[in-house]
């Protein structure tokens, strides 16, 4: 037996044959249609589709013939690939020096005849056969000559297709693994409980989360239907109406408590939302289990200091209502008959008596004021700043007529000196800008009647209302604490007063987003400037 | 508007009605001043007095039992076809919301802080409230 050489790019060869990944498939019909066809064209009993690896010859297709594969040394087909374009015939094996001692040909299936057309790779690289074996001698006509290398080339172009179709499908399979891994991964992490619910109730995937829950081993819920272990008056009122909902293609959040076994009670917020597949059917819904269990004691929580405050806050309405009645009323009392006393008594030259009299007169007026200042105070927490444009020259008319008398008591003035309009809330610039022209009425100098100048500006940043006297000032190192509550820089009896007013002026600014600062000169007086931000008093006014 | 021949104070404090009262006689008052001082006498004082008389009722806020609202609610069927009768509201308390509240019925006419004095008695005398 003469074996054949092995071909000179026999290496690049099995490559290609190799890659292919065909060797050891599955019969597949059309290759069998291939060899039916070569059978039926050369009129042989066998045809095969063989192809040449290292040490053996494997048919991808073969009719009439049982072996799936024989050894190289035996095979036809090395023969025939050495001439790539060539159809190598054997019209008589028994009388051919290269086969009459091969074993296909003196045993089984006795080979006589035996063509085979190369099935050659569009780089020239012969990878097998396609050949047809007949147990007598014959001769094949040029025609199907043609024919069988017509077939492997067809077999070549089938190969190609079947390899790069196998590609196709493994790299799509690849894709399709990481995608799953990734959504496996997406779905078993994180806190909060997850299961996948098919369309008949049945839990088809949970995480890990939803197993601790619910100490549950995996194969006790996936593949169970939830009637069968969720309890019925749960299932039925609560988790079919919200899963069918879910369904019907609607995501559907509710909160719940469930009773878990360890953590007992617990607040849960669940979100059933309808899983879909590619064609956009709903198969099912994705149920989602949020803890919020911690977040409904926090609310608890705030929901007992919310009334607390609220508790508070009617407390403090009920102390300004005891400041403003209750106490208004005796106080009222003591400065009415006390005044009423003092009309009866001047005149009679009552000597210390009237002297006490004035003294209780002026406490009770001292204490009516303050009481007023404090309830004025105390309300300026609850007011909410209403922002219009004031006009200046009536607020101030305002405030000479509220100030009648202490203007007409120390021969003071009011002067305004310019007037543009300010926004604001009208009734809390008309207490600020009072306080500041009553400090000034009441700081004076003695002998010099009082003149307060109020101007209002626009500056570049917001409006200003300055209010200058030609007072006794005030010294720098105490300017700092002046509009703190109840610092009084002057001794009771030199000066009136109780230290509110010009706390009342700064927080009237503060609510406005403003300031107040004060410039004075020792001996010649002093300006109080209200600052108000634009952006703040002019919300919805702002080309005022 | 006629002359005021009737003012009726309805306060329970003693003390405010005796020194209103001596302000009103102060500012030259002559007519007749009714001092109520229980708010649940005022339905039985209004059903029998002659309300085309031209009166002013001072009303006090703060009382025991009914508040000076509610005793004005009361009033205000009895009132409301009879202007001569002028309701003005007289409190220790000068707060926005008493003056918002009063504001909301519709016989009062007036809201004044305490004390009514002789210069306020005699401007409204005078017609000028």
């Amino acid at each position: 037996m003469k074996l054949a050489p092995i071909p000179a790019n026999e290496a690049a060869r099995l490559k290609a044959l190799h890659a292919l990944g065909i060797l050891d498939t599955l019969p597949q019909p059309m290759f069998d249609e291939v060899t039916r066809l070569a059978a039926s064209i050369c009129n042989t009993p066998i045809a095969l589709i063989s192809l040449i690896d290292h040490d053996r010859q494997w048919f991808k297709s073969r009719v009439g013939l049982n072996a799936a594969q024989t050894s190289r040394e035996i095979a036809f087909c090395t023969h025939a690939i050495l001439k790539p374009t060539d159809v190598l015939v054997v019209e008589d094996a028994s009388k051919d020096d290269r086969f009459f001692d091969n074993p296909l040909v003196t045993g089984d299936p006795s080979i006589r005849f035996y063509a085979g057309a190369p099935i050659v790779t569009p780089d020239g690289l012969a990878l097998g056969t396609v050949c047809v074996i007949d147990q007598v001698p014959r001769a094949l006509t040029g025609t199907q000559q043609e024919s069988l290398q017509a077939l492997s080339r067809l077999v070549m172009h089938l190969l190609q297709e079947e390899s790069a179709r196998q590609e196709r499908e493994s790299a799509n399979s690849v894709v399709a693994r990481r995608r799953l891994d990734s959504m496996i991964a997406i779905a078993s992490q994180g806190l909060d409980l997850k299961a996948f619910i098919d369309a008949d109730y049945v839990w088809r995937f949970v995480n890990d989360r939803y197993l601790e829950y619910w100490q549950a081993k995996r194969e006790d819920v996936e593949g169970k239907r939830l009637v069968d272990v969720v309890d019925e008056k749960v299932f039925v009122e609560l988790v079919k109406p919200h899963l069918d909902r879910a369904f019907e293609g609607e995501t559907v959040t509710y909160e719940a408590v469930f009773d878990f076994p360890k953590r007992g009670k617990t607040h849960v917020e669940v979100v059933y939302s309808p899983a879909r597949d590619s064609s956009g059917n709903i198969i099912g819904a994705l149920a989602r289990v949020h803890d919020i269990q911690r977040r409904k004691e926090r609310e608890a929580q705030l929901q007992r200091t919310f009334e607390l405050l609220e508790l508070k806050t009617v407390e403090q309405e009920r102390f300004i209502h005891i400041l403003s009645h209750d106490l208004h009323e005796p106080i009222n009392s003591i400065v009415n008959f006390a005044s009423l006393l003092e009309e009866e008594l001047s005149g009679r030259h009552a000597g210390s008596s009237e002297r006490f009299l004035l003294y209780v007169t002026r406490g009770g007026r001292r204490l009516k004021q303050l009481v007023e200042e404090l309830v004025s105070f105390v309300q300026l927490d609850r007011k909410s700043i209403e922002a219009v444009e004031v006009d200046m020259e009536s607020l101030i008319n305002d405030i000479r007529a509220d100030l009648d008398s202490a203007l007409s008591r120390t021969g003071g003035r009011v002067e305004s000196s310019p007037l543009s309009p300010v926004v604001g809330d009208r009734t809390l610039l008309l207490l600020a800008v009072e306080n500041l022209v009553t400090n000034a009425l009441k700081f004076g100098r003695p002998g010099v009647p009082p003149v307060v100048v109020v101007s209002s500006t626009r500056s570049d940043t917001g409006f200003v209302i300055d209010v200058t006297d030609n007072g006794i000032g005030i010294p720098e190192a105490q300017r700092e604490n002046i509009f703190e509550v109840f610092k009084r820089l002057h001794a009771r009896n030199e000066y009136a007063g109780n230290g509110l007013g010009l706390s009342i002026c700064r927080k009237v600014a503060d609510m406005h987003g403003g300031r107040v600062v004060c410039h004075s000169t020792i001996g010649a007086g002093s300006t109080f400037s209200i600052h108000l931000p634009y952006n703040h008093a002019a919300d919805g006014l702002g080309d005022m | 508007m006629a002359a005021i021949g009737r003012i009726v104070l309805i306060d329970d404090n003693d003390a405010d009605n005796e020194f209103h009262e001596i302000m009103i006689r102060k500012a030259g008052f002559a007519g007749e001043v009714v001092v109520i001082d229980n708010p649940l006498r005022v339905e039985g004082y209004l059903s029998s007095a002659d309300l085309n008389v031209p009166t002013y009722i001072f009303l006090d806020i703060n009382m025991p039992m009914m508040d000076g609202f509610q005793v004005a609610e009361q009033m205000v069927p009895r009132l409301r076809d009879h202007p001569a009768i002028v309701v003005m509201m007289l409190s220790s308390s000068s707060s926005q919301k008493d003056r918002d509240q009063a504001a909301q019925i519709g016989i009062i006419r007036g809201f004044i802080t305490k004390p009514l004095t002789d210069s306020m008695v005699k401007e409204f005398l005078a017609g000028h409230a």
